[in-house]
This record gives structure tokens, C-alpha cells and sequence, in this order.
């Protein structure tokens, strides 16, 4: 304990003992780069959805709930504009309603499995997401607007499918793409001419009037891409009419009042089904579709480690016992118990470096593949997060097998067949 | 000389305890873990019943359609597959379904119900247990009765215990009479439901008639065959009608479709749909999948392999004076290569036995637990001819470079037992 600096002094000869036995070590490294490898994904995976999921949503989804309204497949065409006054007289009458503080008319809701995306220009960092929604939809998701204005009724002049300017409002994401540090309000987002997409789409000028901070979709456990909110009138009847209400509803509405909001809804219009769900629930649904590919990867990685560190214990072990007898003379010449300890472990670590060098070229190769998009923070965070596991599970693995080692008496070592 | 190999085998084993203990936790883990993954998608592979006939079906599911300013990926509508896939060559039965959901409050209860909605061919090419009753007919299909199958789960949250014949239950605006009560099915096998009833019922002359572009989409049909080996010609029959679809308006320009098996949709399922991909249809996607399985096998086998691999080598090296001696007394090389194979065989074989039990126990936890309802899943024959051969697979793999160390430690200095291989 008293002599570490002895015990370090001896690192570089420790490394080349492990250099000299580079031919029967080789296959040592290829185990511990391999375990390094899964311990990397899986510091990745857990430390990517942890900071992400402290992030803001930029939204609440408390007591939204949430109704799939669509016009049945069987239902005989109906004029539009029939149409178009059901959809208007669904929403007053759940304005009506007791229990209802808001509703919207939106495309894409929050926790969703479905996606609208465009492409404004070639490349990953251009696609956006967009959500087609009505005038009230910020105060029924309580979003926070940063710069300039959200949706009001001045905007009806952009209406309709004809309409070559949309009004539009984008996440801080969105205005960072676009933008970068100028100021986006009263911008046009457009698209690229000649890109293939269609000659109306080509025309459309998206016009920014408001920025709100963040807008994530998907879950807590998503990132914050472009987010773009477009505006419908859903009584213009050459304006897009989206199939999902959100409904806001006063705190503490019970459960059960479902039934009886499902059968104004069928009254109101009976041409068309209603399908009601909680955003709560929607949450719950799409972590649970996450945990469920999450859960198995975690166990088998978890297999795999333990696997790997039980014949790491077997191996030192083994080369414990054979050495018995080189341990032995070292404890006739005076090597202490500790100093046989940091011996038997420091040969693993020396091993394990190699791998670990080897191991980070390897992981650095992770960015070159665009499967993933992970902040360059996280990604650093698990590398030292992977270097460190890897030096913890090879010392736990040896310790054991290092305190045999330290237990040995030099005669009997000597005598040792 | 066999018997001598396995008993020295077991002897070795036994003698170290721990060593033995360490490769079969590995070995067991290893194989647990694969036989696990191998069950389930072997059991979506090859379902149970009402999937009696499947290797003769064929399945029309999501079609491309290519226009001039966009591409869709949907299901079909009626009229495509009334038109286009019932009067292929070699279809011996033909059925046409959609699906819908109702929500509905029996006993103050809310409850999503899946509905089928069918034609009464698919009671044929679908064998389901009945509980109660009978399935609906093709005639009371083409009548539009009021009729509706519903499942077992369903029977239990409107009645409880009691029978479901001749009641009604209530989806949306209109009022089915039950006629049949079917055994629940996975509901991960697109064949599941909650009730089922007449196609014919919903259908407007608009949607008879519609192919993609009018009317409404969403429809899937099967194709039964007389033998399984006229699904070849049958799926050449069916790329042959695509260029011949007639479109209601000129926006639709071609489309891309394929009739596949169970094992094909459900992979063109894991690949996803890509509007934007040109093979769409075209892709053998089954076997793309299978390729894809194996390479993840061995991918995720490589790390316990090498793992036993390095637990081998550290114990050829303590059994070094016993190899001298053998060497010294004539034993040839391959005669132990042999021998040490045969042990790790013994080793890695007990290791998969060991590996089918707790997958059994695994998969036993899986099919109480409900994370696929209804589906009951265990280590059958099919997958336990898969352990083996995986056990052997891994026992070779592991045993083949130890034993080639082994066979040529230098006889004097393993006899003084000095190796510093």
C-alpha cells in the first residue's frame, strides 16, 4: 500500500509483457474490443434516452384528450361543404359541453405513430414535420411562443389549397435550420424548383409569422427536428380538413364521461365514426412500443457482458494457477501481497487498454453512420461512460483471482507442479 | 474410442467445476437468448390454427400506386381484387376482407373492437374453432344478413360466461345477430379479431367497382391454390395482370403489387414501406429477411464464441503434461484434435439442453404475461432441431482452434508442463 509509486513504475513493463504475448493475447483483445463494443451501445442507448427525456416537450398533454374523426368508408359522398358544417358543428358542440375548455382540429397529434413529412431541400437537415391545424390548437397544448405571433383570423387570406403563400409557425429547431441566427419572422420557407416534387408545391411560399420553443412530437424520448404548425380554416371548403380533434378538458373529468362525449359526437354527425383515446394513454402507448424494443437489446447486452466477465474470471484465473510458480519467486525476492494483486489485475487493465484503443477506433467510426442522429455530447459522454465500465468489469473480473494469487507462499509456489 | 472420449469428456467436466460452470453459463444464455427470438418468429412463420392451409395461401396486402405528381403505398380497394386477383389461373378459393374499429361500452365497460369484416369463403380458407355456433356463410354475405362471428374474449365482456347465440351486439349505427363464438387467436397474427361480419353490408356500388382511386381503399384478400406448388405460377399470373388494370381516373399512371406469402408480408412489413422505393413488389423479401435473421445470429454469437474460445485455451494449457504424455505414447494429432472436439461438443451440447429449458421457462413467462396476447409459444420439435444444430454450430466454432493449439504443444516441454503458448 505504502510503495504505489513502485507499483507504477512498473505499468510499462507490464504493457510489454502483454506486447510480448501478442500472438496467444490476440484473441483476449478481439473478446474485450467485442465486449467494449456492446458496452458503447448500450451506454449510447441508455444515456441518449435519459438526456433526452429531461428535455422540455414543449407542450402539455395533461387532460387533452384526444378524437380520431373521420367520415365512415361506407358513408355515400357527401358535398363537401355538408361536410365541411358537420366538422364546424362537432367542434361547437364539444365547445358546449361542460367539461370542455378547448378543442383544435389537428393532422399529426402528439405521441402519434403517423408522419407528414417534407422535404424543403436536398439533405436529412432539411425535412420537417408538419401539422395542419386550426386557430386554437396553441392554447389547447399550452405551447410557448418565443418570437413573433401564433394564428389568428387576419390569416384567413392564405386559406385554401389555391393559395400560393401559407402562413405557417416553426419550432426554434425549424428556425435555426432556415434561418440560422436571422430573424425569421415575415421569411418564406421554399421549396428547391426542379426537385421532382409537384408544380404547386413549387410555388408555395411558407410564410413564417411565430416561433415557439420546441415542439416534440414524438415523446419525451424523441429529439426536437423541424416542427412546422400549418393553418386551416376548416369551414373554407378548399382548405384541408384534418381527421383529429384535440379536445382540452377541465382538470379532474372523469374517465367515464367518454360514453357520453362519444354519443353527442354520433348525434351530432352520424355519417361519421369517432374513436376517443386520452393523449395520456397515447403517451403510455408509444413508451411502451419503446421499452418493447428497448427491454429485449438491454437483457441480451446484459447476457453478453455476463458472459464475457464470467471468462474473464476463468482465463486470469487460469493463468493464476499455471504462473503459480513465476508468483512465487516474485514473493521470494519480496514482492508484497499488494504488489501481486496490482500484478494479476494490472496485466488485465494492460490488456484491456489495448482493446480499448482499438475499441475507440472502432467507435469512431459509429458517426460515419447516419442510422442515428445523436448529439455530439452524448455520443462523447458514452464513449468515457464505455472506457470506464470496461476498466471496472475487467478489475471486478480479476479481483477474485488476484486475492488467490496474494494468498500464495513462496514455498509452496516453488514447489507447484 | 468414442465411448472412451465421452467418458473422459465427463471426467474433464467434473474435474474442474468452476470452468465447466463458467462455459455452460455461457453457452446456456447464449442459446436461451436465440431460441427465445427463434420461437417467436417461428411461430409467426408457422402459426397454428386457423392457419392450417397456409402453405398454400397467398396474400394480396399494400399495392404502390404511382401517379404523376405523388406515390401511394395502401391497401387496395374491393374492386381490384374482385377484378383483378379472383380470376387468376389457379385459384381454387378467394376471399376479399377489411378491417375497421368500433369502440362500444358493454356493461359500463370501454372496449376497442377489432372488427373483420369478410365474406363467407374465409370461414373456408381459414379453419378457426368454433366455441358456439357456426361461421356466417358466402350466401348470407351476398344477402347482407345481419350476422356477426365474434371471439371467445369478446363473448366474455358482453355475457360473461353465458352464450352468445342469437344475441346481438351493436358496432357503430347497426345491430348484428351472433351466429358463431371462435376461439381467440395471437392477436399478432393478422388474422385476429374481435368480431366479424359480412363485407357485403358495407359495400356501396362505387366501392365494388373502385380499384385505387375510387371509392373506398383498405381492403386485403387471400388467394388459396389447389397445391402449394402452383403458388409460383400464381404469383407470376398475378404480375402479368397488373399492366392491365384499368384506373377510373388517368392521374394513376401504374402500379406495383405482390401477391406473397404469410412469411413475405409480414417481412415487407419489418422493412417498411418506402413510397419512394422503385422494386416495391418486386423484392423477394422473405428471403431478404432470413438472410438478415442469420447474419444477426452469427453477428451475436460471434462475442460468446470467442469468449469460449479464450476459457478453452486456458484449459488445454493446464492439461498440458496429460496431452505430453498422450503424444509421448503415440497419440497422433488428429486423434486429439478429435478428442478435444468430442469434448466440446459433450460441453456445448448439455449447454443447449440447459438453453432449451430456460427458453422454455422464458417463453412460458412471455405467454402469461400477455406481451403477445392470446399467443401461446414453447420450444417445439422445429426449433429444438435449431438448438441442436446451433449447439453443434457453437461447439465447432469454439472447439476447432483450441483443439489445433493443443495438438501442437511441443511433447517435451508440456511433459515438464512449462508452456508458454
Amino acid at each position: 500500500m505504502l510503495n504505489f509509486s513502485k507499483n507504477f513504475s512498473q505499468i510499462p513493463q507490464l504493457f510489454k509483457l502483454v506486447w510480448n504475448r501478442k500472438r496467444s493475447n490476440a484473441l483476449m483483445v478481439t473478446e474485450l474490443v467485442a465486449a467494449f463494443m456492446v458496452l458503447f451501445f448500450v451506454c449510447l442507448a441508455v444515456l441518449h434516452f435519459a438526456l433526452t427525456y429531461r428535455l422540455p416537450l414543449g407542450y402539455e398533454y395533461e387532460n387533452v384528450w384526444n378524437i380520431q374523426a373521420y367520415r365512415k368508408q361506407s358513408a355515400e359522398v357527401e358535398s363537401t361543404a355538408i361536410t365541411r358544417q358537420s366538422a364546424q358543428r362537432l367542434v361547437s358542440v364539444l365547445r358546449g359541453l361542460p367539461s370542455v375548455e378547448l378543442a383544435s382540429f389537428v393532422s399529426t397529434t402528439p405521441f402519434s405513430f403517423s408522419h407528414r413529412m417534407t422535404s424543403f431541400n436536398r439533405g436529412e437537415k432539411y425535412k420537417t414535420e408538419i401539422s395542419i391545424v386550426t386557430n386554437e390548437f396553441d392554447k389547447t397544448m399550452n405551447l410557448t411562443l418565443t418570437q413573433g405571433r401564433w394564428f389568428n383570423a387576419s390569416d384567413d387570406a392564405y386559406n385554401g389549397t389555391t393559395s400560393t403563400v401559407k402562413v405557417v409557425v416553426i419550432n426554434e429547431c425549424a428556425a435555426a435550420t432556415f434561418f440560422g441566427k436571422e430573424n425569421p419572422i415575415g421569411r418564406d420557407i421554399t421549396y428547391i424548383p426542379g426537385e421532382g416534387i409537384g408544380k404547386d408545391l413549387e410555388r408555395t411560399r411558407y410564410r413564417v409569422v411565430g416561433v415557439i420553443s420546441s415542439f416534440r412530437k414524438g415523446s419525451e424520448f424523441d429529439q426536437s427536428g423541424n416542427f412546422m404548425f400549418e393553418r386551416t380554416n376548416i369551414l373554407d371548403t378548399t382548405s384541408f380538413l384534418p381527421s383529429q380533434i384535440l379536445v382540452k378538458m377541465k382538470p379532474g373529468t372523469a374517465a367515464s364521461y367518454e360514453e357520453e362525449m362519444l354519443k353527442k359526437l354520433e348525434q351530432t354527425a352520424p355519417n361519421w365514426s369517432f374513436q376517443i383515446t386520452t393523449l395520456a394513454a397515447d403517451r403510455e402507448k408509444k413508451h411502451k412500443n419503446l421499452y418493447f424494443a428497448l427491454i429485449p437489446g438491454l437483457t441480451i447486452a446484459a447476457f453478453l457482458l455476463i458472459t464475457v466477465g464470467l471468462g474473464l474470471v476463468g482465463v486470469v484465473w487460469q493463468s493464476v494457477t499455471r504462473r503459480m510458480r513465476e508468483l512465487g519467486v516474485r514473493r521470494a525476492f519480496g514482492a508484497t501481497r499488494q504488489d501481486i494483486y496490482f500484478f494479476v489485475i494490472g496485466e488485465l487493465v494492460a490488456l484491456t487498454t489495448f482493446a480499448v484503443v482499438f475499441g475507440l477506433f472502432l467507435v469512431a467510426q459509429v458517426p460515419l453512420i447516419p442510422f442515428y442522429e445523436v448529439p455530439t455530447a452524448t455520443y462523447a459522454l458514452s464513449i468515457c461512460a464505455a472506457v470506464i465500465g470496461m476498466y471496472i468489469l475487467t478489475t471486478l473480473c480479476a479481483l477474485y483471482p488476484s486475492r488467490l494469487a496474494g494468498t500464495v507462499q513462496p514455498s509452496d509456489a516453488l514447489r507447484y507442479e | 474410442m468414442l465411448r472412451n472420449y465421452l467418458l473422459l469428456a465427463w471426467k474433464v467436466l467434473l474435474r474442474r467445476k468452476f470452468f465447466t460452470f463458467i462455459s455452460l453459463v455461457g453457452i446456456s444464455l447464449t442459446l436461451a437468448t436465440m431460441l427465445v427470438v427463434t420461437a417467436i418468429i417461428d411461430y409467426h412463420a408457422n402459426p397454428p390454427r386457423p392457419y392450417t392451409k397456409q402453405a398454400r395461401m397467398l396474400f394480396v396486402k399494400s399495392v404502390m400506386g404511382k401517379s404523376k405528381d405523388f406515390t401511394t403505398i395502401n391497401e387496395p380497394h374491393y374492386g381490384f381484387h374482385d377484378k383483378y386477383v379472383r380470376p387468376l389461373p389457379g385459384v381454387e378459393k378467394f376471399s376479399i376482407q377489411t378491417e375497421s374499429t368500433f369502440i362500444t361500452y358493454p356493461n359500463g365497460q370501454k372496449t376497442t373492437l377489432t372488427a373483420k369484416i369478410v365474406d363467407g369463403v374465409f370461414w373456408e380458407i381459414f379453419d378457426f374453432e368454433f366455441l358456439e355456433g357456426a361461421p356466417f356463410t358466402e350466401d348470407d354475405n351476398q344477402q347482407r344478413r345481419m350476422v356477426a362471428v365474434v371471439s371467445e374474449k369478446t363473448r366474455q365482456r358482453y355475457f360473461g360466461d353465458a352464450s352468445a347465440l342469437g344475441k346481438s351486439i351493436t358496432l357503430g349505427s347497426k345491430t348484428y345477430r351472433i351466429v358463431g363464438v371462435a376461439r381467440d387467436v395471437a392477436s399478432s397474427l393478422s388474422v385476429s379479431g374481435d368480431v366479424w361480419y359480412p363485407v357485403s353490408i358495407d359495400l356501396t356500388p362505387k366501392d365494388r367497382t373502385g380499384v385505387l382511386d375510387e371509392g373506398a381503399g383498405g381492403f386485403t384478400s387471400v388467394i388459396l391454390a389447389n397445391n402449394a406448388s402452383d403458388l409460383p405460377s400464381i404469383q407470376a399470373a398475378f404480375q402479368a395482370m397488373l399492366p392491365t388494370v384499368k384506373f377510373a381516373s388517368s392521374n394513376i399512371e401504374y402500379m406495383q403489387a405482390a401477391a406473397e406469402t404469410n412469411f413475405g408480408v409480414q417481412a415487407q412489413m419489418f422493412f417498411g414501406f418506402d413510397s419512394e422505393d422503385k422494386d416495391y413488389g418486386k423484392r423477394d423479401n422473405a428471403t431478404r429477411l432470413i438472410a438478415l435473421l442469420m447474419a444477426l445470429t452469427l453477428g451475436f454469437m460471434a462475442l460468446p464464441a470467442i469468449n469460449l474460445v479464450n476459457v478453452n485455451v486456458s484449459r488445454i494449457l493446464e492439461r498440458a503434461s496429460e496431452i505430453g504424455v498422450r503424444k509421448a505414447f503415440g497419440a497422433s494429432s488428429t486423434a486429439l484434435v478429435g478428442q478435444f472436439i468430442v469434448e466440446n461438443l459433450v460441453l456445448t451440447i448439455i449447454g443447449g439442453a440447459i438453453g432449451v429449458l430456460l427458453a422454455e421457462a422464458v417463453l412460458l413467462w412471455i405467454t402469461s404475461a400477455g406481451i403477445f396476447p392470446n399467443a401461446v409459444f414453447h420450444v417445439n420439435a422445429r426449433v429444438a432441431v435449431y438448438a441442436l444444430g446451433m449447439s453443434a454450430v457453437f461447439g465447432l466454432l469454439s472447439g476447432v482452434l483450441p483443439a489445433w493449439k493443443m495438438a501442437r504443444l511441443p511433447i517435451v516441454q508440456s511433459l515438464k508442463g512449462g508452456i508458454n503458448a
